[in-house]
């Protein structure tokens, strides 16, 4: 019984600090210049526009929440911006998709990360004057039928992607005549490693990400058509990267563009040739799988590292606050209900009954990277409340696996056979003492794998808490790859680090498992009263074994 | 002694239904103190649902239980009365998490409240008594059917019961276990423990209680001391039961 209340104290407690991290107040992104801190958000995954690294060379900027550093293009543009304008700079990291309701949220002051102008996106969001005009190209490989393309009708028949949500996608790829257009990738890097491995033999992206992916492949060949009539046609919005702010937000925007002004279209060019030439990769990623994969360990060790901590810490966290969930939805699930109770506890147990199968059902039947994305951003744009981000993600991995951990302890109650439940009546247990004494220790120990189960699943299914920025595992691989395109070799690494993480995990819990099921064999305790075997009064005592017999003489 | 002449169990009237199937039918019988009373009968003729009924595993669905008079259902603390009136089940149900010693030890610190000395020193005693002292640091899994159940008995014992209630000791055990356990409850009887046995071991019924029950259908059809019930049943229900027990 301590024990159950220790771990309520635990919970409580956890839960108090998770609320104290939710700071509610007003996100007027107004704020931003009261309180003198710029915060800019991008993917820092998005190679030379922005990009991670693990130290502070080359006037890189920490990211929040992070050991890690960011730098390129936006970087650069950021510091400049805060420093006319007098401002402390924050970088924060957000998935690409997360940017656009980031901003809408009020979440970050701004967000600039190499985005186009496009009308899509100012509806949603205002940006400010173009901070620098990408001209769109293709890249393929030097051996493909296209490398001595000329104009765009030399790309006929192609077969191409691009990256997902771009207009090199949406607007460009479109207009190759005959094209067999591919699926679009999740990000750049994924883009280029497309172009690579031969799943396709044309890429169409803008020219600075074309200019740093030709620094990492040395077999890839640029197709730049600008001042042809041969080009693809786009409208000059497109090519047109901005920096978005909140709608309305006409202070902040009108602040940058006063920046923006001062700078003309070569000082734009030679702030992105800056950024192209201290990219990671452009100081020589070396050819060869293994001297890649030692030159990403040798580089970016202590980010794979603390990456590994944070997503093992998340999901041992939350596995254990999701299995407390789960334990007191179980039971409440489990309470029995007789004919003598009364209505109260009858309709109370119905209510809680009815609520706790709603909040099973929705958590289990939606995917979590929707519900991080709602929680973290809902709360901002529909409540004001600007959750922390380490709130969030415990919150929504917790809450996710008590919704599935619910089920498995009520399976386990279930599973205890009814004679055990009567035992304990029958020697005078109320239904609390049964529960705690005898059912849920054997129902536990019979979980066991299925918190297990848990917990590997939560090592693995963080990785999707990238979408609000946390910098978990498989974030750290993403910033990795954007920086250096190594796609292949850091994916190598992810898998080894997250297999070790879960084989660990598994070993422990068997251990677990052991420990709980005691000693496989026990010791006779030698007494020395004389009792041990029971006294037999002979002329009393039935002699079974042959009843039958013995009744049939007698009649 | 006119202290066992004071009735500890009187059940009036009692009847029980499972949905439209009526199990038990007007019941009614006395228990004194030191009592041993058998309950024997075919299969299916409500023996084992009359047991539970006395201690409340199954509600009854009209008829008064009185513990010293006292109404169980309306009066008394369920859990309370039940540590009072011990139950040994068919299939044992001993607490598979724990070991011997903690099985005899958890209701007396639980439910009644001793401390953990006390309550190892009374575990140990009732262990000795039932021959599984050896066995403390044993779990349930790991004995025997004959062990398991005097393992069990102990655990009631333990609580230190005015009235103990067997539901068919020795139906699950292998016929070479079955003396164990009837040498068990024969010395408890010797010791005037206060019991009520459902069994189908007609030596037991008729050589250590002295009191059977016999019930068919749900009715009790005759009851009396065993040399006149196995001598000289009276009701026909009776002679064919004992008559089919005597030829198989």
């Amino acid at each position: 019984m301590k024990r159950i209340l220790g771990l309520i104290t635990a919970l409580l407690l956890t839960t108090s600090l998770i609320c104290g991290g939710v700071t509610a107040h007003a996100a007027d992104a107004a704020d931003a210049l009261h309180d003198n801190t710029l915060t800019v958000a991008m993917e820092c995954a998005y190679a030379p526009y922005n990009w991670t690294q693990p130290d502070d060379s080359n006037g890189a900027v920490p990211i929040k929440d992070s050991s890690d550093y960011a730098n390129g293009y936006d970087v650069m543009m950021a510091k400049k911006i805060a420093e006319e304008l007098g401002m402390d700079l924050e970088i924060v990291r957000l998935d690409w998709d997360s940017l656009v309701p980031a901003v809408q949220s009020g979440t970050v002051d701004c967000v600039i990360a190499g985005q186009s102008i496009t009308s899509d996106r100012l509806e949603s969001v205002d940006f400010t004057a173009p901070y620098f005009y990408a001209s769109i190209v293709g890249l393929t490989r030097v051996d493909s039928p296209y490398a001595q393309a000329q104009g765009l009708s030399d790309l006929a028949g192609a077969t191409a992607t691009s990256q997902l949500g771009t207009i090199w996608y949406d607007s460009c790829l479109p207009q190759i005549a005959d094209g067999n257009i591919l699926t679009a990738q999740e990000s750049a890097p994924a883009m280029l490693m497309a172009l690579e491995t031969g799943r396709v033999n044309l890429i169409v992206t803008d020219i600075p990400t074309a200019k740093a992916a030709l620094n990492a492949y040395n077999d890839f060949v640029l197709l730049d058509f600008t001042d042809t009539d041969d080009n693809f046609v786009v409208s000059s919005e497109d090519v047109n990267i901005g920096i978005s702010v909140q709608k309305g937000n006409t202070q902040l925007k009108d602040a940058i563009n006063g920046v923006l002004n001062t700078m003309t279209v070569d000082d734009f060019n030679n702030l992105m040739d800056e950024a192209i030439a201290v990219q990671p990769l452009s100081s020589g990623l070396p050819q060869g799988f293994l001297a890649q994969i030692g030159y990403l360990l040798q580089n970016y060790g202590d980010s794979y590292a603390k990456g590994a901590g944070i997503t093992v810490v998340i999901a041992v966290i939350c596995t254990a606050i999701g299995c407390l969930i789960g334990l007191v939805c179980g039971i409440i699930q489990t309470i029995p209900c007789e004919k003598q109770d009364g209505v109260c506890k009858k309709i109370g147990l119905l209510l809680a009954r009815g609520i706790l199968r709603i909040y099973v059902e929705i958590f289990r039947g939606t995917p979590m990277i929707l519900q991080a994305v709602l929680i973290f951003y809902g709360a901002a744009f529909l409540f004001n409340i600007n959750l922390n981000m380490w709130s969030a993600a415990l919150i929504i991995v917790s809450v996710n696996t008590g919704a599935y951990m619910a089920e498995s302890v009520r399976g386990g109650i279930l599973s205890i056979p009814v004679g055990q439940t009567e035992g304990a009546k029958a020697i005078g247990m109320t239904h609390v003492q049964t529960m705690t004494n005898v059912i849920l220790p054997q129902a536990l120990r019979n979980i066991m794998p299925q918190v297990g189960n848990n917990l590997i699943i939560n090592i693995k299914d963080t990785s999707v808490l990238f979408i609000i920025g946390v910098a978990e595992l498989f974030s750290v691989h993403k910033g990795v790859v954007g920086a250096t395109y190594a796609y292949f070799p850091s994916a190598v690494i992810e898998m080894g680090i997250y297999l070790a993480m879960t084989l660990i995990c598994s070993a422990i819990l068997r251990f677990i498992e052991r420990r709980m099921d005691g000693e496989s064999e026990y010791a006779l305790v030698k007494q020395t009263g004389g009792l041990n075997a029971p006294r037999h009064t002979d002329s009393k005592q039935p002699k079974t074994g042959n009843l039958d017999l013995e009744m049939k003489g007698e009649h | 002694m006119s202290d066992n002449n004071r009735t500890i169990v009187e059940v009036q009237h009692l009847s029980k239904s499972f949905g439209p199937r009526e199990i038990l039918k007007d019941i009614n019988f006395t228990v004194k103190k030191g009592d041993v009373t058998t309950i024997i009968g075919p299969s299916g003729s409500g023996k084992s649902t009359l047991l539970r009924c006395l201690n409340l595993l199954e509600t009854p669905t009209s008829g008064d239980i009185l513990f010293h008079g006292q109404n169980i259902e309306k009066t008394m603390n369920i859990p309370a009365y039940r540590s009072k009136v011990g139950m040994v089940f068919q299939s044992f149900n001993l607490f598979s998490n724990m070991t011997v010693l903690q099985n005899c030890m958890v209701g007396q610190e639980k439910v009644l409240r001793r401390d953990k000395e006390t309550a190892r020193q009374k575990a140990m005693t009732y262990l000795q008594k039932v021959g599984m002292a050896e066995y403390i640091n044993a779990r349930p899994r790991q004995l025997s059917g004959g062990q398991q159940q005097r393992v069990a008995i102990a655990r009631a014992l333990a609580m230190e019961p005015e009235l103990l209630l067997f539901d068919e000791p020795t139906s699950a055990l292998d016929p070479e276990m079955v003396g164990e356990v009837l040498a068990v409850m024969q010395n408890l009887a010797a010791e005037g423990m206060t019991m009520i046995v459902v069994t189908h071991e007609m030596a037991f019924a008729r050589d250590v209680s002295n009191h059977v029950v016999f019930m068919a259908d749900g009715y009790i059809c005759e009851e009396g001391n065993p040399a006149d019930l196995f001598g000289n049943p009276q009701n026909e229900r009776t002679k064919d039961f004992l008559s089919r027990f005597r030829q198989n």
